[in-house]
């Protein structure tokens, strides 16, 4: 069923933010808002739940760690120990502490990387993708607040554009998907 | 708001106090002096010295009891201890080779296991008493019994004896108890100076989320004479030879003869007594100095407000970061450093100071919850308190990032003269060694990592406490390796006195708080740390 | 709700609006570049091409064509790789360190300042690659599995520390600086209207949209990104320092140098990011972005670095003596008295004496005396490297081997070209790139713009009345 949204936008991020909060309080669920900087303290009130891209990062530096363990204790002390300034490769307690540097490094570069890719891959961000903005001055100074009307069905669609209009918007529009 | 001190926190603190000066005093009468052992190379006879100083105050008559005691604690286990050769008292065996060996490459610290001991040095002009044993079952039925299948085991049992001090002398010159005046003198001396540190750069960094727990950094701060006094004591023994923490303070090293030591004579141009108490005097002067204005001027802008006092803070607190650039290192290497006066390290100085940091930051989290948790400082927030707990991640980190480069490359090149420092480390201290630096390392890192660690409360002072103990590990492990070599432990003694210091340092600092509203009324950046939130 | 006390000066200047900043960092893109551009990038490309010439010549005939001996076996190169991955350390510092300590002035200038730290170590790693010699067989420096036996590249050396270091730091701060980028490269997307242009900035902006839920992970992916370049930079150049450290040549051997070179490090960068935003807001207007407070905080970043770096110096001399290892002592009384004297002492006074000046507030805030301060910098830190690697080892242990390093032109052309290619590099950004981080400048706006902390002529505090009536109590930070 083709759904019709409502975006409605504001010039102010505050004022936005103001808005938003005014319409979660009425019930009516806003689906997204498109910024051109990152609004501070919209996700809690429109319902966006904080990122666990964190705990990724984790995981990836951690698989890293792993990674370069290993495979020093192979290159350098299984495969072919060797003697390297009086320091002969026996065992890798010993000899740890030169193997610490790379062992960092390689943490990093997991965990940095893991993180990138998959941030871009949950965004959908990758080169040639096209851009979704409802309109392209939201990357420049307005603001916009999309409500879907499918996901307000309480209210009818007039009463839905009467709300947003009062919270000082400076355009609205409505299209199908 | 004021501060009161609770019946409940004197309480608490007195009983710190009452039961470390016990356990403290207990301690001190039962140390026993350190006896260095060494097993001959076919493990058939074992030989105990005795490293005597110039004023060695251990009697000949305490050396013979020492060996009725161990010949009577062998009798009793179906030992007996039999004297190979004629090495008596004083003798000029092994003990005295050894001596002059020392002597003769005053830098070559190398040593046997177990022989941590360039203050061996101290030995003076008096022979080290030396005793050289071997040892059989008793052939009686108990005798045969117990040690059946077990003979190999006769020495080391003996040598573990004299090591782990089941069979020892007292101390009179209480090596320990100062080793453990220094430690705590300086480990809350330093909590102190991290704390003016912190406060200085505060100021100067024009930081100001953190206006509304100043106050909290100028009671930390204004402990500082305690600290120092303590310092003083110490220092001052070991310049009336009271106690040997200070090898170069040793004047015999200074001439030529047995106990002539080459490199320190190189270096008493800057390691003699006069330049040192000139050195340590400034220091804490100027320190003490800084902290007495900075608290002038915080509490009369507290009356008088206006920008003024506050860009004067501002500009002084960029002087005494000057100041304390060039003095946390050099303290470090006169105070700590010295120690070990044969041993060198560029980054030293840097090293002891994160871990000072990192102590004095950890001071002022507990006393922010607990003073939040007596609700006190409604404007203290949980940013706050991520603030700082962010601050003792990242010196967590800064402290390790230090300690693991100045063992790396003392490690990896591997140089004589540098080596030793780590290499008597990791021969005697080797759990405690890794141990404390695996604490201090790992436990922050992993547990707080995460934005809500450094949210909640439990962890927050679990961790601390913690690592507040690891790093108080750290100093013992810069002092105890260089003054008891590994005649160590961690007994009454030293626990009664870290106790003891904590109750008084957490008494002084509450005192301190008594003196002040908890917030400061006209800080200009007071409005944006109210309302600092992330 | 967040509030920034009154006494801070505000860091945008004018009476700006977000479109504002959209259109000051965007016109010189979208405008005809001037003529001096077009100028700079062909003297520029001269040199450049001079560059690759020299380092062609180079591999065609071999290491030789450098002043190198049996005595003084690092030296030119070595030197240049050093300073260039030393400069290369103010961008992420600047895009790392300073998000977490929130500074809010490091908005203005993190983007340029990444992407010099990015062309910098691009510049470092030229040396080391060319001083291989077969430059074609240079992946054999990564453990890759090979025919030669179980040959494997040696954990245990610092040259591949550097080698993981450096690609690493590399490669993390070009995402760091990409992913910042996205946003404001679909700024310029739905800007241009020229199809051409618009393609190609549609394809960079990877299709950005700029809704919450993107923005929530953009913000958590910059702060763990910031809290995994931190200890990255300080690695960086500790481990290059460890390439002479973990060595027992005297002077090079000891243990401050990890520290002290990352310090080093901050210091050269900053100057060199003094060098060039000092030009970049004087040609493309940005005066009212990057104004002298910014340039002040930078300053006192380069006093303190500058000053650490002092103390170091002067903590390693006294403890060559302290030492009373004669061997160590003689390497710095040959710095400082040597045959290379003058390096040491042209060192000491760009990198110590000369900051020092910055105390004076009116110095510090003068533009083109630190303009000139900045490259005295940049100076002083080559003669830093330059001093600790040759003097170090040109009178080594054996007097009959003692010698001194002369360069050859192949040595001097091959570093004027990166230079050269350095800023070739930074032209083209500051001509195609967004050079100021938009998305980020406009979320300070209201904290920290002239205009909102004057309240519009309505007076001080009136935009924190006025903007919240509508009863937000929250608006983080």
């Amino acid at each position: 069923m083709a759904d019709k949204v409502i975006y409605a936008m504001y010039d102010d991020d505050d004022v936005l933010k103001d808005g938003a909060k005014k319409l979660v309080g009425k019930g009516v669920h806003v689906a997204d808002v498109y910024s051109p900087f990152p609004i501070h303290g919209i996700d809690p009130i429109i319902g966006v739940k904080h990122t666990r891209l964190g705990i990724n990062a984790f995981l990836y530096g951690l698989t890293g760690t792993m990674l370069a363990l290993f495979g020093i204790k192979y290159f350098m002390i299984q495969d072919w120990p060797m003697n390297i300034g009086g320091k002969p490769s026996f065992s890798m307690i010993e000899n740890l502490p030169s193997f610490i540097p790379i062992v960092f490094e390689f943490t990093v570069l997991c965990a940095a990387h893991g993180m990138a890719i998959t941030y871009l891959l949950r965004n959908k961000t990758l080169p040639g993708m096209p851009a979704r903005n409802p309109d392209p001055r939201t990357t420049d100074d307005k603001f916009v607040m999309e409500v879907r009307v499918n996901e307000n069905t309480q209210f009818s669609e007039k009463d839905l554009q009467a709300m947003i209009k009062e919270t000082g918007i400076i355009e609205i529009e409505e299209r199908e998907v | 708001m004021e501060f009161k001190i609770s019946s409940r926190a004197k309480k608490v603190t007195f009983t710190l106090m009452i039961v470390g000066l016990i356990a403290m005093v207990w301690g001190m009468f039962t140390e026993q002096s350190y006896i260095h052992t060494k097993m001959s190379e076919d493990g058939t006879q074992l030989t105990m010295s005795y490293p005597t100083h110039n004023n060695g105050e251990n009697t000949d008559e305490e050396w013979e009891q020492f060996k009725a005691d161990l010949t009577a604690a062998a009798l009793s286990s179906h030992i007996e201890i039999i004297e190979p050769g004629a090495h008596g008292h004083g003798a000029a065996g092994h003990g005295e080779e050894e001596h002059v060996s020392h002597d003769d490459h005053g830098n070559d610290e190398g040593h046997e296991h177990g022989h941590g001991d360039d203050h061996g040095g101290h030995h003076g002009h008096r022979p080290e008493p030396t005793w050289t044993i071997g040892a059989h079952v008793i052939h009686t039925k108990e005798g045969m019994k117990a040690w059946h299948h077990h003979e190999d085991q006769i020495m080391p049992t003996l040598k573990a004896w004299v090591d782990d001090h089941k069979v020892g002398m007292p101390d009179h010159q209480h090596n320990r108890f100062w080793s453990n005046l220094l430690i705590n003198g300086f480990f809350f001396f330093g909590i102190s100076l991290g704390a003016l540190f912190y406060l200085a750069l505060h100021y100067a960094t024009e930081s100001g989320w953190g206006a509304v727990i100043l106050r909290i950094f100028e009671g930390v701060m204004l402990v500082l004479p305690f600290g120092a006094v303590v310092l003083i004591v110490v220092f001052l023994a070991g310049t009336l030879d009271w106690n040997h923490i200070y090898m170069w303070m040793d004047d015999s090293k200074m001439v030529l003869g047995e106990s002539f030591d080459k490199l320190l004579y190189q270096k008493s141009g800057y390691l003699n007594e006069p330049f040192f108490w000139i050195r340590t005097l400034v220091y804490i002067g100027v320190f003490l100095v800084f902290a007495f204005f900075f608290r002038k001027w915080s509490k009369r802008e507290d009356e008088e407000g206006g920008l003024k006092l506050h860009f004067l803070q501002y500009r002084r607190g960029a002087l005494f970061l000057v100041f304390f650039a060039v003095f946390s290192s050099m303290l470090a290497w006169d105070w700590i450093m010295s120690i070990d006066a044969h041993w060198f390290s560029t980054l030293f100085g840097w090293y002891v100071f994160s871990g000072i940091w990192i102590s004095a930051m950890i001071m002022i989290m507990m006393t922010m919850l607990y003073l939040k948790s007596r609700g006190y400082m409604p404007q203290i927030n949980q940013s706050h308190i991520h603030d700082v707990g962010k601050w003792i991640f990242a010196i967590s980190f800064l402290w390790s990032y230090l300690w693991f480069s100045q063992f790396m490359l003392i490690w990896y090149s591997n140089i004589g003269e540098e080596v030793v420092y780590f290499q008597q480390r990791i021969l005697d201290y080797k759990f405690l060694f890794f141990g404390t630096f695996a604490i201090n390392f790992v436990l922050p890192m992993v547990l707080l990592m995460s934005r809500d660690a450094k949210r909640t409360w439990s962890i927050l002072v679990v961790i601390s406490s913690i690592i507040f103990v690891g790093h108080w590990m750290d100093v013992y492990l810069m002092v105890m390796p260089g003054t008891i070599m590994n005649n160590y432990q961690i007994g009454a003694l030293e626990i009664g006195m870290f106790l003891l210091f904590l109750g008084i340092f957490i008494f002084l600092l509450l005192r301190n708080l008594t003196k002040a509203p908890l917030i400061k009324k006209n800080h200009p950046m007071l409005d944006e740390s109210v309302h600092h939130d992330f | 709700m967040h509030k920034e006390a009154s006494i801070r000066e505000p860091l945008i200047l004018g009476d700006k609006s977000y479109h504002d900043i959209t259109e000051d960092v965007c016109k010189p893109i979208e405008n005809d570049a001037p003529k001096t551009w077009y100028l700079l990038v062909t003297i520029t490309g001269l040199v450049a091409l001079w560059g690759i010439g020299c380092i062609l010549y180079l591999l065609g005939t071999g290491i030789g064509t450098w002043g190198l001996n049996k005595t003084v076996g690092w030296a030119w190169d070595i030197t240049n790789f050093v300073w260039w991955v030393g400069i290369g350390h103010a961008g992420t510092l600047i895009s790392a360190v300073l998000l977490l300590f929130r500074q809010k002035w490091r908005m203005a200038i993190n983007r340029s300042a990444e992407a010099m730290t990015i062309f910098a170590v691009m510049m470092a790693a030229v040396f080391p690659g060319i001083h291989m010699g077969r430059i074609w067989v240079s992946y054999w420096v990564l453990p890759l599995p090979n025919q030669f036996g179980s040959l494997w590249v040696n954990f245990n050396s610092p040259l591949l520390w550097d080698v993981f270091a450096i690609s690493t730091y590399f490669s993390v701060s070009l995402v760091f600086w990409y992913i910042g980028l996205i946003p404001d490269f679909a700024t310029i997307r739905d800007r241009v209207t020229r199809p051409l242009t618009k393609k190609v900035y549609s394809i960079l902006s990877f299709g950005w949209t700029g809704n919450a839920k993107a923005w929530n992970r953009f913000e958590i992916v910059s702060l763990v990104l910031a809290g995994l370049a931190t200890p990255l930079v300080f690695s960086v150049h500790s481990i290059v320092s460890m390439d002479f450290a973990t060595s027992i040549v005297p002077g090079w051997h000891t243990t401050i140098f990890p520290p002290y070179f990352v310090s080093g490090a901050v210091f050269s960068g900053f100057a060199m990011v003094l060098t060039l935003l000092l030009i970049m807001r004087k040609a493309m207007h940005l005066e009212n972005y990057i104004h002298v407070k910014h340039v002040e905080y930078m300053n006192i970043v380069i006093i303190v670095t500058g000053s650490i770096v002092g103390v170091a110096y002067i903590t390693e001399l006294f403890i060559s003596w302290y030492s009373g290892v004669e061997y160590e002592a003689y390497a710095f009384i040959n710095r400082a008295t040597g045959p290379y004297w003058w390096s040491y002492w042209s060192m000491m006074t760009c990198n110590v004496i000369s900051p020092q000046l910055f105390w004076i507030k009116k110095l510090r805030r003068n533009l083109a005396f630190t303009f000139v301060l900045s490259l005295v910098v940049n100076i002083g830190m080559w003669f830093e490297r330059f001093v600790i690697i040759v003097t170090s080892i040109h009178r080594d242990f054996i007097p009959s081997s003692w010698t001194m390093f002369h360069p050859t032109w192949v040595d001097i052309g091959v570093f004027i070209g990166t230079i050269g290619i350095f800023f070739f590099l930074f032209l083209l950004f500051a001509r195609f790139f967004p050079v100021l981080a938009l998305n980020e400048l406009k979320s300070i706006l209201k904290s920290s713009g002239e205009n909102y902390k004057e309240g519009f002529g309505y007076g001080e505090g009136y935009w924190d009345s006025h903007a919240h009536e509508g009863g937000i109590e929250e608006k983080h930070d």
